[in-house]
């Protein structure tokens, strides 16, 4: 058939994922669980639910195992199964007061009702390397909960011995230093409404819990380091069990239907007041949720959701405080798919550009050859005709 | 167990589409359903295809029984609000009867009025065509249209704006969306 | 109405909803009708819709599988081009789905025996007929958002027919670069109205679109759009009356025109082919078209 193009095709499509199987395979030793990769690399498994918009940990484990670790390709299969299933039901609004905290701790206060609780958290650990982890002993693992939960493991973890404990924020509105909550808005589910601006709370909240923690993390820093001025202070950060309230088919009563381990962060901001203009000065909220145990991105969204309602009640000034600067480009399966489409060929594309390009030289080197080429901007037509 | 008509099933629903697709882009164009409606009328084929409860529905006259609402699972709406509105065509749409024609920023809000007639595609009334998807004109014949329908419709008009209708009898359809020119005796270039 | 199921563990077959013909379930099915019946009904505009996620990658056609698979009925014949070929390799992977998820759909290269076509970046050079439904996959639905980035800001343009800044950019490029320097996706009108991005196809395939006796429907599934061009309806491309709109010309060293290696056609847009030796050689991008150019003169 003579010289061609390169096309592929089904043989191609093939050999590819053959060979990406191989090079998960080609140095041997044993597959690595799908159990274990769901509790051992568990931030990892919340952050894919997270991206994902699903909490299936499960599931998750077996993409992040499937895509060989890659958090976009991970996620993405799990929101492209995640889109074939139905919504059977809506849970009502909840205020997080529910939450079983694991952890929870407010850098606004030193002393807060209920206590700060430290809980599992990375923070104060000096990043050295644990040697001892190249080669771990398993007894050794296993003894790790056994010492921590005594007889009761296994059958027993951390999401037991959790309890419920108030709001820090509670305590700013009895002192009335910050707005009472307003009735909830309706949820807007932007998996089946399109997002258009100017863009409602709910949709802008939906949109960013399940945005990519780094992109999302990107748009925070911004106005961390000076493209907006937010001056928080995180009024609580919680990491916990949300239980799942659904009416009961039957009865219609509200049952505990399961829960789902979310982090919830609730930051404030000097002078970024939701009340009407006579009211006096008062705390601006920020509100940020997801799935699992991703504190960095809890308080970005909190961020964010600041940013966005100064610039909805003030005018853009800054990027993050552009809902579609921010919401459009959040989005991990989206950006991902995008930019990794420019793999795709564009061979007509490009042919077009160089035809143009061509075209375009041959005019400019022989300019008493090109035709007639008004420069006088009175020619140029209004938008209602041409 | 419940016996359902085909029209409430997938592999109907796809053909009424596509009979859909080809009539809205070709205005005036007849298409028969009779296929895929499993013995109901052409209009209820249209919601099936189109209503669910992602969407609104109004039905002016009381044609949909309790069952097809719970069938169809569409919300009901206020006529000025819903996104479907279905009307015996034979009566007169009241003096004040105004639907969502959508705005200038979302026009596809403007509602989808499904006349059920007497006939489509023959019959004694007609109207000529001229617009997108018309090469030219197109006549369409119809029976059973009360002639306020069309100061309905021209009361709503002003493209992007407006409403489009979608003629039902019982087995035919044909549409007539707001891009459609209606009136006229010359044979004109298409499009617009 | 819709079984689909309710179960979360998972399956040893795990294809998703599998069991619909169609692979989307009922209700995001409904939603694309809709979104496609009110793009016919207002030519040019661009619906939002809750595009769904495909298990293909966004940007790699998933608005347009998404049209196809509302459309398609165990009638159909289905043809999938990529860059004018049946057989690279996004075409084979789409057609693959789609094959798999809509049972009794027939697939074709011809272009002659397709009802439906799903494309990117290109209109086959055989016209096309009065049954048929091109299907685009759209990358940017807007033609404003090369001066606008802002969505919001768009919508109220197109709502004010206000084109005026487009214009602006197309004379800007005249004076710089002698041409208009948008190659593919050139802005067009669609019934003296609305201003469409034909998706990136070359301005080769843009007359195509004028008066066509076929249905188009573009489908932007990351930026959740639709929006359509009825047959026999207007597309005029934005030019100026004394610079008139021009298509690629291919033009050789001599002054003439390329013509293709293979089935000799000096009509169709080529695909220029960078040989080992340095030199260069041209060839039809359409295959069907080549494919069929060639059987006639061998004949």
């Amino acid at each position: 058939m003579g010289y061609v193009a390169i096309r592929g095709g089904e043989s191609a499509i093939a050999a590819a994922a053959r060979l990406l199987d191989v090079l998960r395979a080609q140095a041997g030793g044993d597959p690595i669980g799908v159990e274990t990769i769901r509790h051992q690399l568990g931030r990892l498994v919340d952050r894919v639910c997270g991206e994902g918009g699903c909490w299936h940990p499960q599931l998750a484990a077996l993409a992040i195992k499937q895509a060989s670790g890659d958090t976009l390709e991970a996620a993405f299969l799990l929101r492209a199964w995640r889109s074939t299933r139905p919504r059977l039901s809506a849970t009502a609004p909840h205020r997080g007061t529910d939450l079983r905290v694991v952890r929870r701790i407010s850098s606004a206060f030193k002393e807060i009702p209920g206590g700060q609780i430290l809980g599992p958290g990375s923070d104060y650990l000096q990043r050295l390397f644990s040697y001892e982890l190249l080669d771990e002993d398993p007894d050794k693992f296993r003894a790790i909960a056994k010492d921590f939960f005594g007889e009761e493991w296994p059958g027993r973890g951390t999401d037991s011995a959790s309890d419920t404990v108030p709001k820090v924020l509670d305590a700013l509105r009895a002192q009335g230093l910050l707005a009472q909550p307003r009735p909830p808005l309706p949820a807007v589910d932007i998996t089946r409404e399109p997002i258009t601006f100017p863009c409602p709370r709910p949709a802008a909240l939906a949109a960013m819990t399940r945005g990519e923690s780094g992109g999302l993390l990107a748009m925070a820093y911004t106005t961390m380091r000076g493209y907006g001025y937010l001056h928080p202070t995180v009024a609580e950060l919680r990491y916990g069990f949300l239980p799942i309230m659904l009416p009961h088919p039957v009865s219609g009563e509200l049952v505990e239907a399961g829960e789902v381990p979310v982090t919830e962060c609730e930051i404030v901001t000097l002078h970024g007041k939701d009340d009407p203009e006579d009211a006096p000065p008062s705390l601006g909220l920020g509100y940020g949720c997801c799935f699992g145990h991703q504190e960095t991105k809890a308080i970005a969204m909190a961020m964010c959701d600041r940013s966005l309602q100064n610039g909805a009640q003030h005018g853009v000034r800054h990027p993050a405080e552009d809902g579609e600067f921010v919401l459009m480009h959040i989005d991990g399966i989206e950006s991902m798919g995008f930019c990794s489409h420019y793999k795709l060929p564009h061979y007509v594309t490009f042919q077009s550009d160089l035809d143009n390009l061509r075209k375009s030289r041959g005019k400019l080197d022989h300019p008493g050859a090109a035709e007639a080429v008004f420069t006088d901007p009175e020619q140029i037509p209004d938008g209602d005709e041409l | 167990m419940l016996k359902l008509e085909s029209l409430w099933g997938e592999a109907s629903q796809s053909r009424l589409h596509r009979s859909l697709i080809a009539a809205i882009a070709r205005p005036g164009e007849v298409v028969d359903s009779v296929s895929w409606l499993g013995g109901r009328r052409a209009w209820l084929g249209v919601l099936a295809t189109l209503a669910d409860g992602g969407t609104t529905l109004h039905d002016l006259h009381g044609l949909i029984d309790e069952r097809d609402w719970a069938m169809l699972g569409a919300n009901r709406a206020g006529w000025g609000d819903a996104a479907f509105v279905l009307a015996d065509a034979a009566r007169a749409p009241a003096d004040d009867l105004r639907l969502d024609r959508g705005s200038l920023i979302r026009p596809e809000t403007g509602a989808t009025l499904v006349l059920d007639c007497a006939q489509v595609g023959s019959g004694t009334g007609s109207e000529i065509l001229r617009g997108p998807g018309v090469d030219g004109q197109r006549i369409l014949r119809f029976d059973g249209i009360d002639p306020l329908w069309w100061r309905l419709r021209e009361a709503h008009a002003g493209f992007p704006q407006g409403i489009d209708l979608v003629l039902c009898d019982a087995r035919r359809i044909a549409c007539i969306p707001r891009s459609t020119v209606l009136g006229g005796t010359t044979a004109g270039g298409g499009g617009r | 109405m819709t079984a689909a199921s309710t179960s979360s563990t998972v399956s040893a077959a795990n294809t998703g909803a599998g069991d619909h013909f169609g692979f989307l379930d009922a209700f995001a099915k409904r939603e694309l009708r809709r979104a496609s019946f009110k793009a016919l009904c207002i030519p040019g505009y661009q619906v939002p819709y809750a595009s769904r996620e495909m298990p293909i990658a966004r940007g790699f056609g998933t608005g347009g599988l998404q049209l196809s698979l509302s459309l398609l009925t165990p009638e159909d014949t289905l043809k999938v081009i990529d860059q004018g070929a049946d057989d690279s390799v996004n075409a084979v992977n789409l057609r693959r789905f789609i094959l798999a998820t809509c049972p009794g759909v027939a697939a074709t290269t011809r272009t002659t025996a397709a009802s439906v076509i799903q494309t990117r970046h290109r209109i086959p050079e055989t016209p096309l007929h009065a049954g048929q439904i091109m299907v685009y996959q759209v990358p940017f639905p807007d033609p404003l958002q090369i001066i606008e980035p802002s969505e919001a800001k768009r919508r109220r343009m197109h709502a004010e027919v206000d084109y005026a800044r487009l214009l602006v950019r197309l004379y800007e490029d005249l004076v710089r670069f002698r041409e208009v320097a948008i190659t593919n996706r050139y802005p067009a009108r669609v019934a003296g109205r609305y201003v469409i991005d034909p998706s990136p196809i070359p301005r080769w395939d843009l007359p195509k679109l004028n008066r066509s006796h076929a249905i188009h429907l573009f489908g932007a599934g990351r930026e959740k759009k639709i929006y359509a061009v009825p047959p026999m309806t207007t597309v005029e491309p934005l030019a100026f009356s004394d610079v008139p709109f021009q298509v690629e010309a291919f033009t050789d060293d001599e002054g003439g025109r390329h013509r293709c290696a293979r089935c000799g056609a000096g009509d169709s847009y080529l695909d220029e082919i960078v040989l080992p030796d340095g030199g260069r050689r041209w060839q039809c991008n359409d295959q069907d078209h080549c494919d069929s150019h060639r059987e006639e003169s061998l004949r």
